[in-house]
């Protein structure tokens, strides 16, 4: 994930207004029928290439899905604004939102690896850079980080059932595990995993994420999901072939 | 409450599931026959508020205990599907699925302490699951009355698979949503390409286009049924078909194999 590009805010942000006015201006056109039926098989072809290739971020982190994306969020606000009175326009605009917030933001996302020790400074790293730490994209205001705790109880067969740290950060206590991470600033920060080698971990990684679209995206997400809520319990009845 | 205790509750809860889905095909009164349905679902619950009160923590924890929720949701889920579109068979048939999972915790008692692998310890696991669970199923019956419109193509089954798809189709979209919003919760992001979730949107345009294709095109039934069973191949992929595939070994979803 690029920590910084030139599609960052404000660039994004014009770039949305500018996809959306098109949207709007030319929605009969992208509307079309044809265009719309090439959109869905677009992003159907799309996924089904991601999830055939052993290493899909090839093609996720390319330019074409930069143009599918484009092309897709076009077709798809011209439906929505064509269909502003229907029902379904709840369920496209919940889509539109949540697809439209996750593509933009894309390039504001920072993500950082943080290795808090027990009795070491904390370090950084950056997810896809090895061992070097990222200095490209900006990073949680960290002052100090210690890990205080580190409980984990095991299955039979020495899997893990069950683990979760007690960290130290700016002189505020967390305690962090799995489903349950925890936000300081801006920033969100997960339980990614452990010292594995000893019995008493001297290190947890903590994955530290700051996504700038996070609010849009889950308003999008409970907007569609109450539109397919709407479509069970009120969708037309019956819709023969017209 | 204990495990000791969940037969009689599971019986009895069965029972009464039984006697409205016979109920269901007899043409009696609809509302008696969500009442005795959704008194199935109180005698259920019942038994998972005791067990929750016994246990002093929501039962999420183990194997056997998500099981118990499958249950209940599907449980649910069909009889808001009855009450919604009077489909006669649904009410048997979400009771057959609940069976199954009710059987499991009697007949496997070895499940009942198995714990969870952390990152399924989660309040999303049980809805997120349960309603794919409910969605496969009725895209397996669009599959084989899609199957059945091939082979005998005289039989007007279009309408039927379009409503059973509208179903499917809402509780997979709700079934994805939710997924993406645990997804954040577990592993920071919302959608992360995983093979898996490349998959399973793979299979929701799949049935988008099956919509499309229906309702602007006017495609011929023949190509609409072949469709419907493009999906469904999407579906099991994404199901199970995965584990086969060179990705697989990159899925984060590998616990699920």
């Amino acid at each position: 994930m690029p920590q910084s590009s030139i599609f960052s805010f404000p660039v994004n942000l014009i770039a949305a207004l500018l996809l959306i006015s098109a949207s709007f201006c030319w929605r009969k056109f992208f509307s079309r029928r044809l265009l719309q039926l090439i959109a869905i098989i677009a992003l159907f072809v799309f996924c089904l290439l991601a999830g055939l290739l052993r290493n899909p971020q090839s093609l996720t982190r390319s330019i074409l899905l930069s143009i599918t994306g484009v092309y897709f969020l076009l077709v798809l606000g011209a439906v929505m604004f064509n269909n502003i009175r229907n029902y379904l326009s709840l369920c496209y605009f919940g889509f539109y939102l949540a697809f439209a917030a996750a593509f933009f933001s894309r390039s504001d996302k920072q993500e950082q690896y943080l290795y808090v020790f027990r009795n070491q400074d904390s370090q950084f790293l950056a997810p896809d850079s090895g061992l070097l730490p990222d200095v490209s994209g900006s990073l949680p205001d960290v002052g100090s980080a210690r890990l205080l705790d580190f409980e984990i109880s095991l299955f039979a067969d020495g899997a893990p059932r069950s683990f979760e740290a007690i960290v130290e950060l700016n002189h505020k206590q967390h305690q962090v595990r799995v489903n349950h991470p925890f936000r300081e600033g801006k920033w969100k920060y997960y339980l990614q995993s452990y010292d594995t080698e000893s019995p008493n971990p001297d290190f947890v990684c903590l994955l530290c994420v700051k996504q700038p679209g996070e609010v849009l995206i889950y308003i999008g997400i409970l907007i569609m999901m109450a539109a397919s809520v709407v479509t069970l319990l009120v969708g037309k009845r019956k819709e023969g072939r017209q | 409450m204990t495990w000791t205790e969940f037969v009689f509750f599971a019986i009895a809860a069965m029972i009464l599931w039984i006697w409205a889905s016979l109920r269901s095909f007899l043409k009696r009164k609809k509302a008696i026959t969500i009442a005795i349905y959704f008194l199935g679902i109180l005698v259920y619950s019942s038994f998972i508020i005791a067990f929750w009160i016994s246990l002093d923590r929501p039962p999420l924890r183990t194997l056997g205990e998500t099981r118990l929720w499958y249950s209940f949701f599907l449980a649910i889920a069909g009889l808001i599907t009855y009450w919604r579109w009077n489909y006669k068979w649904i009410l048997s048939y979400s009771t057959m699925m609940a069976a199954v999972f009710m059987a499991l915790n009697i007949l496997k008692p070895e499940i009942h302490s198995q714990s969870l692998v952390p990152v399924l310890q989660s309040p999303w696991f049980i809805p997120h699951v349960s309603i794919y669970i409910f969605s496969y199923a009725f895209f397996a019956c669009c599959f084989i009355m899609s199957l059945t419109g091939l082979c005998r193509p005289k039989l007007k089954l279009m309408e039927s698979i379009d409503r059973l798809s509208i179903i499917a189709l809402s509780f997979f979209t709700i079934g994805m949503l939710m997924g993406s919003m645990w997804a954040k919760q577990a592993w920071g992001d919302f959608w992360t390409w995983d093979p898996k979730e490349c998959w399973a949107a793979a299979t929701w345009f799949a049935y988008l286009f099956y919509f499309h294709a229906r309702r602007s095109w006017n495609f011929p039934d023949k190509w609409l049924y072949l469709v419907q069973c493009l999906a469904f191949v999407c579906l099991q992929i994404c199901w199970y078909g995965l584990n086969w595939l060179p990705s697989a070994s990159q899925s984060m979803h590998n616990y699920a194999q």
